[in-house]
């Protein structure tokens, strides 16, 4: 049974929604018959949901639509513009966009020297996989930079970075990567990524992120003598002090033949 | 799901989720950032929707995001600001609101859902949904009496 003193905001808010028991709609529909104020109550959540329901609505406009559609995909450059195609022409761009893909990655695996990849070592970004010996503690962030690269823009290919960190037994820690390029090594930042921020647990071990892109600013483009710069950090605001290992840290890029000024492998 | 699925939700859903990020976050620039970042997460988790209601997993998606999003935003803390017209107050109140609050009353107000399925959506019970309403409507009341 419901009395006087258990109506509350949430049972007149519930009875408004029609989402009580019939006992309860009975006992709340019977108090704001006869109590001026919990009317009055009512009243004023029900004024506050229709003014709600009338706010202006935003219109997407076309240019957002189109870079909305195009940011969804990481591998495409902010900006690119889709055209509308007739229905049947869908049809085979969904063919070739099936057959191409497949046809790179059975290319890619077929030539495991293709390196996409760089790796998270103690002493910068390196193209050769294998052992890393990096592990170490951060207080508020670390970057890793690449030796001059040469290589060949692969849009079709993906993009992303993974990393490997620990906050043992800290609590509320946070790392945030960011990825800068310089395509022709000119010392200006060509294209940056920033990644959405990774929450690490406050147990001991090992954790993997592999982040979403968050912002990017500028395209891809060839490398040409040009450098990567990674950076783990904690985020402004952050807790400081985490620890990072370079197994299996790495950056995945878009590019094919890449290369330093020494060969494939340094 | 291939591409062809995904364009064609985009295409059916667009104004959708931009609404409803845009009542999540009034400010268009962040409604913005936060439909990108919605869209980014519905391309690489397409598959999951077979079988489901697609406002619903839409919706859920959106909360996921806002999730993130919003540990790097803080929720607007302003008090009382002079000279606010009636829809300013309103949407400044709405913006107080805790995201505890502002995700069940912008998912019942906006897009028209029953407790159940918000508690769906959010991942809480649905008595802690009703708890919310009740808590989100008296908020929401008093932060704009507050700016009278």
């Amino acid at each position: 049974m419901i009395t006087r003193a258990d109506v509350d905001d949430e049972l007149v808010s519930a009875y408004m929604d029609g989402q009580l028991s019939p006992t309860e709609e009975k006992a709340v529909a019977s108090l704001v018959q006869t109590d001026q104020s919990w009317a009055e109550r009512l009243d004023a959540f029900q004024q506050d949901a229709k003014r709600l329901r009338k706010l202006p609505v935003q219109e997407l406009t076309d240019q957002m639509r189109e870079q909305i559609l195009a940011l969804s995909d990481s591998n495409l450059p902010a900006g690119a513009e889709r055209r509308r195609v007739p229905r049947f022409r869908r049809r085979w761009m969904l063919l070739i966009a099936v057959v191409v893909p497949t046809v790179f990655t059975l290319l890619f695996f077929s030539n495991p020297n293709d390196i996409s990849r760089l790796y998270l070592k103690k002493d910068g970004l390196e193209l050769q996989a294998g052992r890393s010996i990096l592990d170490e503690d951060i207080e508020s962030s670390k970057t890793w930079l690449s030796p001059k690269l040469w290589g060949k823009y692969a849009p079709e290919d993906t993009s992303g970075l993974g990393f490997q960190v620990d906050a043992e037994e800290l609590e509320d820690r946070t790392v945030q990567g960011e990825v800068e390029y310089d395509f022709d090594g000119d010392g200006k930042v060509d294209r940056r990524e920033l990644y959405e921020v990774a929450e690490l647990d406050a147990r001991k071990g090992w954790e993997r992120f592999e982040p979403e892109l968050e912002k990017v600013e500028g395209d891809f483009k060839e490398f040409i003598g040009g450098e990567v710069r990674v950076t783990l950090r904690v985020p402004p605001g952050g807790k400081k002090n985490f620890r990072v290992s370079g197994t299996p840290g790495e950056l995945i890029v878009p590019y094919r033949g890449l290369r330093t000024s020494k060969g494939a492998y340094e | 799901m291939g591409m062809e699925s995904f364009v064609d939700l985009y295409e059916r859903r667009a104004d959708y989720v931009y609404f409803m990020c845009s009542r999540l976050e009034l400010d268009s620039d962040m409604a913005q950032r936060l439909t990108q970042a919605v869209w980014r997460r519905v391309r690489r988790q397409l598959p999951q929707l077979a079988g489901k209601r697609e406002e619903h997993w839409l919706c859920s998606k959106i909360i996921d995001v806002h999730r993130k999003f919003s540990r790097k935003v803080a929720t607007d803390e302003s008090g009382k600001v002079a000279g606010l017209s009636e829809e300013q107050r309103l949407t400044s109140a709405l913006m107080r609101l805790s995201l505890e609050f502002r995700w069940p009353l912008v998912l019942r107000e906006f897009a028209g859902f029953d407790y159940d399925d918000i508690a769906d959506i959010i991942g809480i019970p649905e008595g802690t949904v009703r708890a919310r309403m009740g808590r989100a409507r008296a908020l929401l009341n008093k932060y704009q009496e507050e700016q009278l």
